[in-house]
């Protein structure tokens, strides 16, 4: 249709099963308006959180 | 399995294959059979009540009658056995085997005396070789004993001496019939009470005629019992239609109609549910279409549908089975179970939806 078209994607991931819909609703929420502030076409990783990866180290794979 | 639990499956699966619930036609056809059996039931036992109190009224005015025909003055020389001779016997009996004769109905038509609390018989018609009847019966001697049963104790005798009638409250059945039995006091010319009389009316035709009735009951209580199966199969068959009609108006209200994945709504109870469920490792993604609000103002809201159309259909050919997917304004959610923080990375390639 001639409009140039992208989208910007906010994720975030849980290794254990404290996986809860609030809050990852908003940990990727949070991860996409990171995005969307540096510009747009892109993908943003929420930080780990101690609840859903207890063994692993916090970070941003954005 | 069990045989019974076999053929209980079995019924079940049968009346599930008319569409309904077993369980909901089971029980809307027993509330159903219990209201209707109770409507047809109770008036017909009620009726049948009614019948045999209008046959113990009626035997009861045949045992009156039977008491004034008797001599109470003869029948009182007769109450003391050193009064007794044949002629006495004979004349006191006389008019009681008229009347016995007269009524095929009767079996025995006798008189009592009580002493001390026990019944001795004083006439029986059974003895004349004048009494015309059809049955055959064995007539009872001048003061021969009446055996009371060890649960009678003896009450009815009291009440005729008290002056009162004694019918029976149901039938009895002997050797010779079933028959419903009436006593009723004889009294002399100076009002004393000088025995009773007995009647045994035989109830044949009566019975003959509750057999035509019971005939009629049965086949109310079959018609009942199938209409409440009909009342049962139509509850059954309306709770369905119900189950179903709001299984669908819940699958609209928690539906996307322009993407066909769930609303916000949806999201909510499906990803939730499927989040409560999952145990290991799960991925949320928010897919966003950069500058939708540009879109709708530059090119107008159906070209802006149009782009959510084709970004759905590019989000869907990435979804996995398992997968959840919802769309809130420009935004797609996607639930993934199963993926890690390598796969929810890869999985958006061919996202672009132009």
């Amino acid at each position: 249709m001639g409009i140039p078209l992208s989208v910007s994607i906010g994720v975030t991931t849980c290794d254990g099963d404290g996986g809860d819909f609030a809050r990852m609703h908003r940990e990727a929420e949070a991860a996409l308006r990171r995005v969307r502030g540096e510009g747009r076409n892109r993908i943003g990783i929420a930080p780990r959180s101690a609840e859903c990866h207890p063994l692993g180290s916090a970070g941003d794979a954005a | 399995m069990h045989p019974v639990s076999k053929s209980q499956s079995r019924l079940g699966a049968a009346i599930a294959r008319w569409g309904v619930d077993p369980l909901v036609f089971g029980l809307a056809s027993l509330i159903a059979a219990a209201i209707l059996v109770a409507i047809v039931a109770i008036p017909q036992h009620l009726s049948t009540r009614a019948r045999l109190e209008g046959l113990r009224a009626h035997v009861g005015e045949v045992g009156h009658i039977a008491a004034s025909v008797v001599d109470g003055d003869l029948h009182r020389q007769l109450l003391d056995p050193a009064n007794y001779s044949q002629e006495l016997y004979d004349r006191a009996l006389a008019p009681l085997v008229k009347f016995h004769s007269a009524d095929p109905d009767i079996f025995y038509v006798y008189s009592m005396a009580d002493r001390g609390g026990v019944p001795y018989f004083v006439l029986d018609t059974a003895t004349s070789p004048k009494l015309r009847t059809k049955h055959e019966l064995r007539p009872s001697q001048y003061m021969e004993k009446f055996e009371l049963e060890e649960d009678d104790d003896g009450q009815w005798l009291r009440d005729l001496a008290a002056g009162k009638e004694y019918i029976t409250s149901d039938f009895e059945e002997d050797d010779y019939g079933t028959f419903l039995t009436a006593h009723v006091p004889i009294y002399d010319s100076e009002g004393r009470y000088s025995g009773f009389i007995g009647v045994d009316f035989d109830m044949g035709y009566y019975l003959a005629g509750e057999a035509r009735f019971r005939s009629i009951e049965i086949a109310s209580l079959a018609a009942a019992l199938l209409l409440a199966m009909l009342i049962g199969y139509f509850v059954a068959r309306y709770h369905a239609t119900m189950r179903r009609r709001i299984k669908e108006l819940h699958e609209i209200s928690i539906q996307d109609s322009l993407t066909g994945f769930y609303n916000r709504r949806g999201a909510m109870e499906i990803i939730k549910k499927a989040l409560e469920r999952h145990v290991g490792k799960s991925a949320v993604m928010l897919v966003d279409i950069d500058n939708l609000s540009t879109i709708n103002d530059t090119h107008g809201h159906v070209a802006g549908d149009a782009v959510i159309a084709r970004t759905a259909e590019a989000v869907r050919r990435s979804l996995r089975p398992g997968d959840q997917c919802s769309r809130f304004g420009d935004e797609f959610m996607i639930y993934a179970p199963d993926c890690d923080e390598a796969g929810a990375k890869l999985s958006p390639r061919g996202y672009s939806p132009s």
